[in-house]
Parts: C-alpha cells; sequence; structure tokens
C-alpha cells in the first residue's frame, strides 16, 4: 500500500512543477537552518573530548564579594512634657541594598585554602587560563594562550592525545620545565605534529620541553581551549601565594554521578557563608558561582548576573521560543499550500471515498505523502546543511568552534523531517478526508 | 466596493485564516529582528572618539614588583625608549580598563545632590594625544595636575549633558569618587565598541610612573611595517626583564568586538530574508491557485462590465485588507513593547517605531509584489473563454 502511495506521491510532486519548488524551497531551508543549529548546540553542549565527563562536572569560575547595607531611617519627635522639651526618636529599617560589587575569578590560595575537601567531589583541579605570551619565531608573531594547570586537570578533562602524555603531580611539584601544546600551536611553531615531543620550546624566557600534544577541543570554551599546557608551579612572580580572595584561578571539580553535582554545588555555596572576608569594612558578603557546564555556557549568552542556573532556564526557554517562531512560519505557509494543492485532487479523493475508502485512509495517504515531500525537502537541506557548515569552518566565523555532522546530529534531522511533515500534512488532510464525496467529485473542474 | 470586499472576504474566512496568522507572525518576526537590528546601527552612528588605527597596546603587568619604585621608574624608562624611536607618535599609560577589554569599572552616588552614575577610566597626561581625543571643553590633563588638592578628572559629554550641564565647572569641585574637580569634557569615548551604548565615562588623573597603570598605549607612525613589532616586543623584554606581555593591535580588537555583532546580525537578517521570501512565494501560489479557481467570476464580471484594473483591484483589495488586518493585530501587539518600557535602556522605544515602521511597510510592499502578477492575469482573462468552460 505504502508503494502505491508512494508512486502517487512522486507523481504529484511532478504534477505542479512551481507549487513543488515552493514547498521544496522553504522545506529544505527550514531544515539546513533547524540542522545547522542542532550541529551548533551538539558541538557546543555534547560529550565530546575533553569534556566526555561533562555531565559530573562543576565548575567554579567566579567569586563575588558584596557589601551590602540596610538603609536606617531616623525620625525625631519633639514634644513639650512638663514644660520640657523631650525628644522621642524612632527609626525604621529599610531594605538591603548593595553598596558596592565586585566579581571576577579567584586566587590560588583561597582555592587551595578552602576548596580542597568539598564533599561529594571525586577529583577537583584548579587552573588558570588567563595568561598569554607572544612568540616571535621566523619573524612571525605567535600569540599563545597559556593554561596553567595541576596534574589531576589531565584526569577530570579527557583530551586526545596525539602524542607523548601529561605531566605528572611530581612534575608539578619539582617545577619540571615541561609544556603539553595542542595540535595548532605545534604546527605553529615546528611547522609539524611529527616527532615534536622531546624538542624544546621558548618561551617566557625559558626553555620548555614538549612532552605532549593534544588535539584541539571543537568548541570554544576557555576552561579547556589553549594552545599550550604548563604545570601551575611554573607561574611567575606571586600568583600562587597571594592571599587575596580574587586571582586568575578557577576550579573544577568531578562529581560521582551527574545527580551527586548538586551536592557540590550545595557545599560550596554554604562554604561560602562561613569563610571569613578579609576586609569586611569593604566587602561583608560572599558569594561562590558553581556552575555546570551548560549552567555556564548559557551563563555566557545570557545577561544574567551571577545566577548560571537562572541564565540556564532563560537560555532554555528563549531558544525554544525562537526555534518554535521559526519552524511556525513554514509550517503555516505549507499548510496553506498544501490545502490549496489538495483541493485540486478532490475529484480523486471522491472517487475513493465512492469505492469504500475510510477517512483515515485517506488522512494517512495525504499526510504520507507529504512526509515524502519532507524527506526530499529533508535530504536537500542536508546537503545544504553540509555545505553551510563547511562554510562556516572554513571562514571560522564562530573562532575556534568546529561545527561537526555526526550521527547524533543527524538522527535529530531525521526526528525534524518526521514532525515538520507531519505536523504541515495534518491540517489539510484531515480537511480533505472530511470531504463529502458529491461535492468532491463535482468540484471536478480543473 | 470596500464593503463588498470584506464581504468576499469573510465569505472565505477559513483559508483568509491561515493567511492572516502567516502574515501575522512573519511581522512578529521581522519586528523583533528589525527592532535588534535598528538599535545596533543606532548605536553604531556615533563615532568611537578615539583613534584605534595604527594603535598598538603593550599590556604589562607590574603588580608583583617587589620594589615600586623601582618599577615606577622602569615604566618610565621604557616609555621614553620607545618615544625616542621613529615610528611611535605618542605613547600613553592606561589603567587596567582597557578599550575592548569587557571590564567596566563604575560608580554612582547622589553626594552633590543630583544623581551621578559613570563608569572610571584612569589615564595620564599623555592619553589625549596617544588616543587623539577630542575636547570640546577645558582641558586634558598635564604635569600641573600631580600635585593638584583635588583629583582632576575630565567627563565625557554625555555624562556632562546628563548630570553637569548648566553647572559651574570652573570654581566648583564635586564628589564622583572622592573629591574631583572637572578640568575638561570630550565629545565621545566608546570604549566598548562600535556597537556598545555610549555610556558615561569619567577620566581620572594618574601619572605615568604609577604601578596600576600596566597598559602601555603606543600610537605609530602610519605605514610603520608590522616587524616593527619584534622590535618593541625586544626593547619592551630588555627594559623590564619581562617576558609575559603581549602586544594588542586596538584596530584587530576594534573589528573583532564589531564581528561579534556583525555575524548574528546577518545571519539573523539573512534567516529573516528567507522566512519572508518563503511567505512571498506561498502567497503567490495560493493567489495563483485561488484566481484559477474563481475563473467564472472574473469572466462575470467582465462580461458585466468590469474594467481590467476593477477586476485585478478587487484581488489586490482582498488580499491587503487580509494583509492590513493582521498588520493592525501585529502592531497592536507590537506597540505595547516601548508603551510598557521593556528592556529599557537597551533598546529605546525609537528603534521599536522605525521597525514597525520599516516590518509593515516591507510586508505591505512584499504583498503588492507578489499580487500584482496573479492579479494583472486575472483582469487579462477573457470573458467568452472562461464562461465556456464553465
Amino acid at each position: 500500500m505504502f508503494s502505491s502511495y508512494f508512486k502517487l506521491a512522486i507523481k504529484v510532486l511532478g504534477r505542479h512543477r512551481f507549487f513543488t519548488f515552493i514547498s521544496l524551497f522553504g522545506i529544505s531551508f527550514t531544515l539546513m537552518i533547524l540542522m545547522v543549529t542542532t550541529s551548533f548546540l551538539e558541538t557546543e553542549l555534547g560529550s565530546h573530548p575533553p569534556l566526555t565527563e561533562k555531565d559530573r562536572m562543576v565548575l567554579l569560575p567566579r567569586l563575588i564579594m558584596k557589601s551590602l547595607v540596610t538603609d536606617t531611617t531616623w525620625t525625631v519627635d519633639t514634644t513639650m512634657l512638663d514644660g520640657q522639651p523631650a525628644y522621642d526618636s524612632t527609626f525604621t529599617v529599610g531594605k538591603q541594598r548593595q553598596n558596592s560589587y565586585s566579581s571576577s575569578s579567584l586566587s590560588y590560595s583561597f582555592l587551595d585554602r578552602y576548596m580542597r575537601d568539598i564533599p561529594g567531589a571525586e577529583a577537583h583541579s584548579f587552573f588558570c587560563s588567563d595568561t598569554q605570551f607572544d612568540i616571535f619565531i621566523n619573524g612571525k608573531k605567535l600569540n599563545f594562550k597559556t593554561l596553567y594547570s595541576d596534574a589531576t586537570y589531565w584526569e577530570i578533562f579527557n583530551f586526545n592525545f596525539l602524542a607523548g602524555r601529561s605531566f605528572q603531580p611530581s612534575e608539578v611539584e619539582r617545577q619540571v620545565q615541561v609544556a603539553v601544546l595542542s595540535r595548532k600551536a605545534a604546527v605553529d611553531y615546528f611547522g609539524t605534529t611529527e616527532q615534536v615531543v622531546g624538542r624544546s620550546i621558548e618561551m617566557d624566557g625559558r626553555q620548555l620541553e614538549v612532552i605532549g600534544i593534544v588535539e584541539q577541543p571543537s568548541n570554544s570554551k576557555d576552561y579547556v581551549t589553549s594552545e599550550v599546557y604548563l604545570p601551575l608551579t611554573l607561574m611567575s612572580g606571586s600568583a600562587l601565594t597571594e592571599t587575596g580572595f580574587h586571582g586568575p584561578f578557577a576550579a573544577v571539580f568531578l562529581a560521582e554521578s551527574p545527580q551527586a553535582r548538586s551536592t557540590i554545588v550545595e557545599s560550596i555555596r554554604q562554604k561560602a557563608d562561613r569563610i571569613p572576608l578579609p576586609n569586611p569594612e569593604d566587602y561583608n558578603k560572599l558569594e561562590l558561582m558553581p556552575a555546570t557546564v551548560i549552567g555556564l555556557y548559557a551563563y555566557y549568552m545570557m545577561p544574567v548576573q551571577d545566577d548560571p542556573e537562572g541564565a540556564l532556564q532563560m537560555f532554555t526557554l528563549v531558544a525554544i521560543g525562537l526555534m518554535l517562531l521559526f519552524i511556525l512560519l513554514p509550517t503555516l505557509n505549507l499548510i496553506n499550500l498544501n490545502i490549496s494543492r489538495a483541493m485540486e485532487r478532490s475529484a480523486e479523493i471522491g472517487v475513493r471515498k465512492a469505492f469504500g475508502a475510510h477517512s483515515g485512509s485517506i488522512l494517512a495517504q495525504l499526510v504520507f505523502e507529504n512526509v515524502v515531500l519532507t524527506f526530499l525537502g529533508g535530504i536537500l537541506g542536508w546537503l545544504f546543511a553540509l555545505a553551510l557548515i563547511y562554510l562556516v569552518n572554513d571562514s571560522q566565523v564562530l573562532g575556534d568552534t568546529q561545527l561537526q555532522f555526526n550521527t547524533a546530529v543527524f538522527l535529530y534531522s531525521l526526528l525534524i523531517c518526521l514532525v515538520f511533515g507531519i505536523l504541515s500534512g495534518l491540517l489539510p488532510a484531515y480537511r480533505m478526508s472530511k470531504l463529502h464525496i458529491v461535492n468532491a467529485i463535482k468540484f471536478n473542474n480543473l | 466596493m470596500i464593503r463588498h470586499i470584506f464581504q468576499l472576504v469573510w465569505n472565505k474566512k477559513r483559508s483568509n485564516a491561515l493567511l492572516f496568522l502567516e502574515i501575522f507572525f512573519a511581522f512578529a518576526i521581522l519586528f523583533l529582528v528589525l527592532t535588534w537590528v535598528t538599535r545596533n546601527l543606532r548605536l553604531f552612528s556615533t563615532p568611537l572618539g578615539f583613534e584605534t588605527e595604527n594603535t598598538w597596546i603593550v599590556h604589562l603587568d607590574f603588580y608583583d614588583a617587589e620594589d615600586t619604585l623601582a618599577a615606577s621608574a622602569t615604566k618610565v624608562r621604557l616609555r621614553e625608549e620607545l618615544l625616542a624611536l621613529p615610528q611611535i607618535e605618542a605613547a600613553s599609560y592606561g589603567g587596567d580598563v582597557s578599550p575592548f577589554s569587557g571590564s567596566i569599572w563604575s560608580t554612582n552616588n547622589d553626594n552633590n545632590g543630583f544623581m551621578i552614575q559613570t563608569h572610571l577610566v584612569f589615564a595620564d597626561e599623555h592619553y589625549k594625544d596617544a588616543a587623539r581625543l577630542k575636547l570640546v571643553q577645558g582641558r586634558w590633563f598635564d604635569e600641573t595636575d600631580r600635585d593638584a588638592r583635588y583629583k582632576p578628572v575630565v567627563i565625557s559629554k554625555k555624562l556632562y549633558d546628563e548630570s553637569f550641564e548648566g553647572r559651574n565647572l570652573q570654581d566648583s569641585v564635586y564628589t564622583i569618587d572622592g573629591e574631583n574637580k572637572i578640568v575638561g569634557v570630550v565629545d565621545h569615548y566608546k570604549y566598548h565598541g562600535d556597537f556598545s551604548p555610549e555610556y558615561n565615562v569619567t577620566f581620572f588623573y594618574e601619572p605615568s610612573s604609577a604601578i596600576d597603570m600596566p597598559n602601555l598605549h603606543l600610537l605609530l607612525a602610519p605605514g610603520t611595517p608590522v616587524a616593527f613589532e619584534e622590535e618593541v616586543n625586544r626593547i619592551v623584554t630588555d627594559v623590564t626583564g619581562k617576558s609575559d606581555f603581549t602586544i594588542e593591535h586596538l584596530q584587530k580588537s576594534r573589528d573583532q568586538a564589531a564581528r561579534s555583532v556583525w555575524v548574528p546580525m546577518i545571519s539573523m537578517l539573512s534567516i529573516c530574508g528567507f522566512l519572508v521570501l518563503n511567505v512571498a512565494l506561498g502567497l503567490f501560489g495560493v493567489l495563483w491557485y485561488n484566481i484559477s479557481k474563481r475563473r467564472a467570476e472574473v469572466g462575470l464580471r467582465r462580461t458585466l462590465g468590469a474594467s481590467r484594473t476593477e477586476v485585478s483591484l478587487q484581488f489586490v483589495g482582498e488580499i491587503m485588507i487580509v494583509s492590513l488586518l493582521a498588520l493592525l493585530l501585529g502592531a497592536v501587539f507590537a506597540v505595547q513593547l516601548p508603551l510598557m518600557g521593556v528592556l529599557e535602556g537597551e533598546i529605546e522605544a525609537f528603534d521599536y517605531y522605525v521597525a514597525m515602521g520599516v516590518g509593515a511597510a516591507f510586508i505591505i510592499g512584499l504583498v503588492l509584489l507578489c499580487t500584482f502578477y496573479p492579479s494583472q492575469e486575472a483582469g487579462r482573462l477573457q470573458p467568452a473563454i472562461v464562461l465556456h468552460e464553465e
């Protein structure tokens, strides 16, 4: 039965080329945009190396100090009491008001002192992704972003090593002059990734031995993307001994399971209340901002202050809203077109009904035809999407982010096609299937 | 005539409802995107206020210096050595808040009896020349400010207009951050990028030698080769003994900041363009189909003496009425945003109204364009032929 429906669908498509073109144009373009968007979200938020354990991670990128003051209003009443003036003063405590505010990444000494034993955390790592170096080689300037970390960093983030290894705890402790390079950095500096391990790179006025090369993360998260990875003990100056709370560091904690993340988030928040502030006259309230990987992503996209969870809710809402609005218009358009086109076939439907076809099977046939059309459009859209992804990656419009088209995205796309096809086919098909036989046959004037 | 058309539209209310919805949503999407675009273009139209071409910033860091006096001397020596090069026209030290870095330091108070809300930027006496700032009143900082009794500040024209218009600047001391004397007014300083709103800015004076003025702005002679950067890098390394500094090309940062708005804006506009094209094609198809169904009706009208234009006008009129009604509903919703002041401060009422006007005009134009050809065709039908078919 479906094969005859299929043949019919193809025949109908060939009949009015112009209508078919309009429909296919709308479908393929809509699906292309949806596929590229899915691919973008999947690249940014999927579990790709080095973030394979992203659902177990809690990041601590920010520390906030506030000074909260309460407005107090004094009222003094003067009355005459026994010929003497008497004063009666009352005061009202107003709302708490934020006087000053300071938000930044954290210092190593703060993390070292307070964030070592967080309940629920299997592992933790402190790192600083704030430094850049200009290196001149053969008259060319290379700007290398440098990430300083401890050795557990490599256990939490699963980098894809092209060659060599990461640095060990003992190497961090002994300040061994070693470096892990990204593939791009190795190519920029040495011209190749072959046999680079063991050679040395000159940076920050010293010779560092290259011990490993890692594949570039496909997305642009500042806590994993870097050109050079160094042991944090190689940081210059007083970066590790500075006693203030603000500094260039961030922390990451690994929970036992995705559910256990909330324990970590809670304990970090609670801990903030118990830490005495170094300068209570300036700031009297300390807040820590723990965030999940996705929460932090939304936090950077949305104008929400210090609240990654709120930002994530807003992000989801905005994304779904935009998606719906975006799908709505082509769907309406397609419904409109489909109704017109289906009218044209009222005679055929009338005859089928006259020979005993149920409304249901008419409905199924028309929806099926629409799904076939959508899948045709889907294939076109898929080709367009591949081309667009290639262009986006090639032009580096998104910076370091390299969009991927993998099985997950493909399956999402199939689903999108199906939903779109059924959605835009249902109403016209329903209307046609309800047509009276007499009317249907009578209107056969085309 | 209009009443007849209304009657016709009402008779086919079911199929017109879809058309109505489609135009309504097309307007809604267009309105939202155009509001955002208008806002960006409005912000883009004010000048940046400082030089970015041929400007480099050396990002140094002296906070961990143990001997601050020696570090100060090094800073001054570095500036002098670089300034001695013929390629460098001006050099100035600035505070941590440097252009396009995204950092903000802001303060607000009403200690003067009126509200002051401003961003703080720290600059030395050479910054005016290095950034080619334009003063509209007073003067920039100079050597004498070092020992001034009240900390001298230069404010931006926007802050002047907002808080100091008509007030005496010459002899008054105002509380901005401590007690300050306003010595000058600069016309613009949009240091967050071309597409950023212009914030109120106050420049605070710090001498070049201060430790917390780590960013060295260099203005280069036009046509300086890129290779010169290596020489600057070498001199900075030699003088300061540091290697953990970077040299930023200000024009590049400006372009990057602007690109982060251009790219989403252009992709949104092209998505929008596609949606509208989609709607247009759909409209065209549906109209064509409808007219071919109503050939007999056209034939009858023509025999009864209607002219070609009248027949064409009827079809254009039908679609126009549906579209105008949809736009009217859209406008009723859209006008709520400026009336309720949604996102006030970020988006002005002006942006909403421009977007509404442009969006509506665009849709009307599009509808006219799509109905033009099919209704012309309808007008051209020969009564004898179409009535014969019937």
